[in-house]
């Protein structure tokens, strides 16, 4: 197996698409400043969380062709 | 049958060296310096009918998918569309595509996701073994042990012949 293909699946394994979508985090405060909601905690310029954006909709593409 | 002349259809060794430096695709600046530009550029080539046909009966030949990632982004390098980096970041969307191609054709396809040196013996194992073995050896005296499995024999030994019974 070569050096290449190793780091090829470790990095498909390490691809933690299914945790990827994080909830929105709203935040209730009494006080007049308040927080803005932070909606996503994902780094988009991370161009490894770009391709795993990517392969999450081909995987719930996947998955809807399985339960079809 | 042993072929005694030499062939000459070979490259010389070092001929990859002696080209001018910027001739070849993959040492001059990417088509796509991007990973998103790469994906675009994979997702146009590899949703083409032709290109599913190909894939799917590479598919079912059974080659792994992570080894056809691999050659597909390894080849893409080599005609300078893209760099080794964003191959390697790309490589694992290949993947995913590729499932979904296979899932689409129904083929039974090999992820080549499992680890093949997952079920082999690690030489670690023996070393240790035989460091056991070695303390083991080590802390007792080798005349006992002999002694001990002669003894052993010696009670174990059945009764031998032809009119020995059957156990």
């Amino acid at each position: 197996m070569s050096r290449a293909l190793k780091d090829i699946i470790t990095a498909y394994n390490n691809m933690d698409i299914e945790n990827l979508s994080t909830p929105k985090q709203t935040t209730s405060s009494s006080s007049l400043v308040t927080k803005r909601p932070v909606t996503s905690s994902l780094n988009y310029k991370n161009p490894a969380v770009r391709v795993a954006k990517q392969m999450s909709v081909i995987r719930k593409y996947r998955k809807g062709m399985e339960d079809a | 049958m042993l072929n005694l002349e030499p062939s000459f259809d070979a490259p010389i060794p070092g001929q990859s060296l002696v080209a001018e430096l910027g001739a070849r695709p993959w040492q001059t600046p990417p088509q796509f310096k991007t990973v998103d530009e790469a994906i675009e550029y994979y997702m146009s080539r590899m949703t083409s009918e032709e290109f599913m046909v190909q894939v799917v009966d590479i598919l079912e030949t059974g080659v792994p998918v992570a080894t056809l990632a691999n050659t597909i982004q390894l080849s893409s390098v080599m005609e300078g569309k893209h760099t080794l980096d964003i191959g390697i970041l790309v490589a694992p969307f290949l993947m995913e595509l590729l499932m979904m191609l296979g899932d689409s054709a129904g083929v039974e396809y090999k992820t080549g996701l499992e680890n093949p040196d997952a079920k082999k013996t690690r030489p670690t194992f023996f070393a240790k073994f035989l460091k056991k073995y070695n303390d083991n050896l080590a802390s007792k005296d080798v005349q006992e042990i002999i002694e001990e499995s002669r003894e052993e024999e010696e009670e174990i030994k059945e009764p031998s012949g032809l009119m020995a019974r059957r156990t």
